[in-house]
């Protein structure tokens, strides 16, 4: 029972909550206007920025974060860290699996057919062959 | 329980504790104590355990000789699969946190129960539902994926029933993700008057630190085996490269949830052995601070490692790089936990009670299994490697030469705690010694045949391998019988045990103070609490036969 | 198991408080794992709309912003009075807590009656993945339909949870009425109403992500 009791029952007044209904609901509109201009590949950062503030505006005054213990406010954004380590490491593992060459040295390719013959030449008694993903 | 706050505990007299409080098949069905909700969990976990005993019997007879005798191909596959579903998805993962953790938890913090109880039974009945449905996909048709479900294999290729057996482990994740919430909600808000953080049992931290990688880890297989489930239904290619989709992203996805696993398995065996080793030191653990933190390290760093399982999947080299480093990392939070547990025997009064050797027994084959962890995190020799038997004695020395020791280690020690009775002593040092020299026997052998090329999951194998199979399936044999003994002597001393009082071990940890079994609601008083964990340096309690 | 407390508190519990704390961190927990199922689907997606962005844009373009867009818009009602529903229930004043839930259910199920009419669409121009799917849109010569059906596959599941969470957000709201009727809440007392509104918030919060992530893409071309 260490953590602060401090503004569980904080009350929000009411105009601060007509004033981020507002808002929500203009940035819904900016939302749609600016995916008709074109900002090239900066279109889906915007989308994604004015989302996330929408989402930011939720968390702390629909759902109260902003007056919340700060465990609460480690909790809210527990889970969005979490999905950005497993959206970061996945996205950058399969964005840059074919930067080596066009010719990964563990496909089945005329190279790594080389290297079978090569072992298959020294009589190599482990059947290390070339791996099927889907028998791991 | 304020109610009965006025009459004094007296020594003898029999006053109902958790076990008497009610009778009847209903009161244990729709019960919300902890205690006895451990308890459920401690009966179907053994259950599921001697199931996929069975499994592993199958395995080490039919590898006994080169030749596929035993098995047909079709049914050897069938056979390592339920093993590995069974023991990993209904044994290992709920193992330590959902029995020991269950009765300990409350116990440890001077709470009543856990935050939500309802929420509590509804894991388990979640636990035996999913069990049971996998089960039924294990029997009828059976699942010949292995356990980690790799697509396209299993979405389309594989003819068993797996689309059963993705549920039943679907349903036991939520299970799962309840115990850890629960656990979570329970360590931050019911501590007792005076239980600061750094007063808590390192159990507790080590506890906390797995509810963590429970709630953060579990949903993302849950959505996986979902696609997966809804790829196969539908045939719509999410993971098969033949429709478009992409392989390594369900090997991406089953990993980030399965590499943090192994800690859901490990770290609260790591709590087991800071409360064993120095009770049976009789000293203050050494570096209560730094073992406290190395669990929350250990769980955040778990999650950043993943991709050491996919070094020959094709996935990105540079990935594989920053992956291999991290692993590697994850060593010195580890190695500091190992080092504090041999610092505080150092120099303390050492018993060789059961759970202490047990928990020795965990020291020298977790080292083993973690410094091969090592070994596999280079890539150069993870690609020689990568599919034998050299892996699968790894993972073993990690999940059973460790996680299931720290399970028999905690059973051993708060036994008498549970049911008031002491087992027999000398019988279950026979079996720890046992469970050790055949652990030992089974997967020693198996790092060299498969450091020599053995492959996995195949059950013909070139005759100049089969020594190290004998030596594996006799190790096995010793295992089984060593694993059979507590089943026979721990019902045995339900009726026949020696009555012990409530701390037989003289042991510190709130969980001593109240009667053994503790009443209904744990404490006569909520107890408030003035000093530091592992106070043993202090003159002690008197010891309660 | 008789106890000194008050019949809201639970046994386990010492105080209200205590109770009301951990209720709002379980409800946090809770939400943690469903950033996670729904991340799980983000990642899918991201991974494919870098791998297919043609045909991403072509499945968007068979999407219907206005809808979409105007479902946004109800979603962020309901939230709103859903939000005014907790902040009555904090003043203890039942009879307005009703009525913003009663608004509330009113948005909710307007979402979800769009939705079934752009499903039924969906079906109707046979863009359901499956051994009936068809794609013969603006980019029909660009891009190879099994693609376009995968950004389908994803736009169903996507919305398929989502709105799986509101069918269940809804009845759990109408059990939450009925207990407002039955006099259930006071100043005192209201934690299933606040933990309610986190849920509804943050299946909100959800839509916000999807609407562009779904309908939006590609469209300046
Ligand atoms: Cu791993």
């Amino acid at each position: 029972m260490s953590e602060s009791h401090e503004a569980h029952h904080h009350i929000v007044p009411i105009p601060i909550y007509v004033a981020i209904f507002a808002t929500l609901l203009v940035l819904t509109g900016v939302t749609v206007w600016v995916a008709y201009l074109d900002f090239g590949a900066m279109n889906i950062v915007i989308a994604l920025a004015i989302a996330a503030f929408k989402a930011s505006l939720v968390v702390l005054y629909f759902m109260h974060v902003k007056y919340a213990s700060k465990l609460t406010q480690l909790a809210s954004v527990l889970g969005f860290v979490w999905l950005a380590i497993l959206l970061g490491m996945t996205s950058s593992g399969i964005f840059t699996r074919d930067w080596i060459g066009s010719d990964p040295g563990w496909a089945m390719q005329p190279l790594d057919a080389g290297a079978v013959h090569h072992d298959a030449a020294e009589g190599a008694e482990h059947g290390e062959e070339a791996e099927a993903p889907a028998e791991h | 329980m304020e109610t009965t706050s006025s009459s004094l505990p007296l020594a003898d007299k029999p006053k109902p504790n958790y076990l008497t409080a009610s009778y009847g098949i209903k009161s244990w069905l729709l019960t919300l104590d902890h205690k006895r909700i451990g308890i459920l969990y401690i009966i179907t976990l053994t259950t599921f355990f001697m199931m996929g005993g069975v499994y592993a019997a199958l395995i080490r007879l039919e590898l006994l000789t080169p030749a596929g005798d035993l098995l047909s191909s079709e049914a050897y596959n069938r056979t390592f699969t339920g093993h590995g579903v069974l023991m990993v998805f209904f044994v290992l993962v709920p193992l330590i946190p959902a029995t020991m953790g269950n009765f300990l938890l409350p116990l440890m913090i001077g709470a009543r129960d856990v935050a939500f109880p309802r929420l509590n039974l509804l894991s388990w009945y979640l636990l035996v539902i999913g069990g049971l449905t996998a089960a039924s996909a294990l029997l009828t048709g059976g699942v010949d994926t292995g356990w980690t479900f790799y697509a396209p294999l299993s979405s389309r290729y594989a003819n068993g029933a797996v689309l059963v057996a993705i549920v039943g482990a679907f349903i036991a994740g939520f299970s799962s993700i309840l115990t850890g919430l629960n656990f979570v909600i329970t360590i931050h808000k019911m501590r007792a008057p005076g239980l600061t953080w750094f007063r808590l049992p390192l159990m507790v931290w080590a506890i906390y630190a797995t509810s963590l990688i429970q709630v953060l880890a579990t949903p993302v297989v849950a959505i996986t085996l979902t696609l997966l489930a809804l790829e196969r239904l539908f045939g719509v290619g999410i993971f098969d490269p033949a429709l478009g989709g992409d392989p390594i992203l369900f090997e991406h996805m089953f990993w980030f949830y399965s590499h943090p696993v192994v800690y859901i398995m490990i770290l609260p065996a790591f709590g087991v052995m800071s409360e064993v080793i120095s009770c049976f030191s009789k000293k203050a653990i050494f570096g209560y601070r730094i073992i406290a933190y190395s669990s929350l390290a250990i769980a955040a760093l778990g999650f950043i490692v993943w991709g050491h399982h996919m070094f020959v999947s094709g996935q990105s080299a540079y990935l594989g790089l920053v992956f291999s480093l991290l692993t590697m990392l994850i060593a010195v939070p580890t190695a500091i936990k190992i080092f504090g547990w041999l610092a505080t025997m150092w120099g303390g009064s050492v018993e060789l009670a059961t759970p202490m050797l047990y928990a020795m027994g965990f020291i020298g084959l977790f080292t083993i299994g973690g410094l091969t962890g090592l070994f596999l995190a280079a890539m150069g020799l993870d690609v020689h490697v990568h599919d034998t038997y050299f892996i699968v004695a790894h993972f073993h020395y990690v999940m059973v030469g460790s996680a299931i020791m720290g399970y028999m280690s905690a059973l051993h020690f708060w036994w008498p705690k549970m049911f008031g009775r002491m087992y027999p002593k000398t019988l279950a040092k026979v079996a720890a010694v046992l469970v050790f020299v055949g652990f030992n026997l089974t997967f020693f052998p198996q790092f060299v045949v498969g450091y020599l090329g053995m492959p996995r999951r195949y059950h013909f194998y070139p005759p100049e391998f089969q020594i190290y199979n004998v030596f594996s399936t006799a190790g096995a044999m010793v295992l089984g019988i060593a694993y059979l003994l507590p089943l026979l002597y721990f019902p045995y001393s339900l009726f026949k045990g020696e009555k012990v009082g409530a701390n037989p071990w003289g042991a510190k940890g709130l969980e001593w103070e109240t009667a053994s079994p503790p009443p209904t609601e744990n404490f006569e008083f909520t107890p408030v609490v003035t000093e530091e964990a592992y106070a043993y340096a202090k003159e002690g309690e008197p010891v309660v036969h | 198991m008789s106890t000194d407390h008050h019949s809201l508190v639970a046994h386990q519990f010492d105080d209200a408080e205590q109770q009301q704390e951990a209720a709002t961190l379980g409800m946090w927990a809770f939400l943690i794992t469903e950033i996670l199922f729904f991340g799980g689907l983000i990642l899918a997606y991201t991974i494919f709309r870098n791998k297919y962005p043609g045909a991403f844009q072509a499945g968007s373009h068979e999407l219907n912003v206005a809808l979409g867009g105007a479902n946004t818009a109800i979603l962020i009602f309901s939230s709103f009075t859903m939000a005014m529903a907790v902040h009555y229930a904090q003043l203890g004043k039942q009879k307005l807590v009703f009525w913003f839930m009663v608004g509330t259910l009113a948005f909710g199920s307007a979402f979800l009656g769009v939705k079934v009419y752009e499903y039924n669409d969906k079906i109707v121009h046979h863009h359901v993945p499956g051994p009936n799917f068809e794609y013969h849109g603006e980019f029909a010569n660009e891009v190879n339909p099994r693609n376009v059906e995968l950004f389908f596959f994803l736009y169903f599941a996507m919305t398929g949870v989502h709105a799986v969470h509101m069918i269940v957000g809804a009845g759990v709201l109408i059990w939450l009425m009925f207990k407002v009727r039955a006099g259930a809440f006071s100043q005192a007392y209201y934690a299933p109403v606040e933990m309610f509104g986190l849920y509804w918030h943050f299946v909100d919060i959800v839509w916000i992500f999807l609407y562009p992530l779904l309908y939006l893409i590609g469209r300046h071309t």
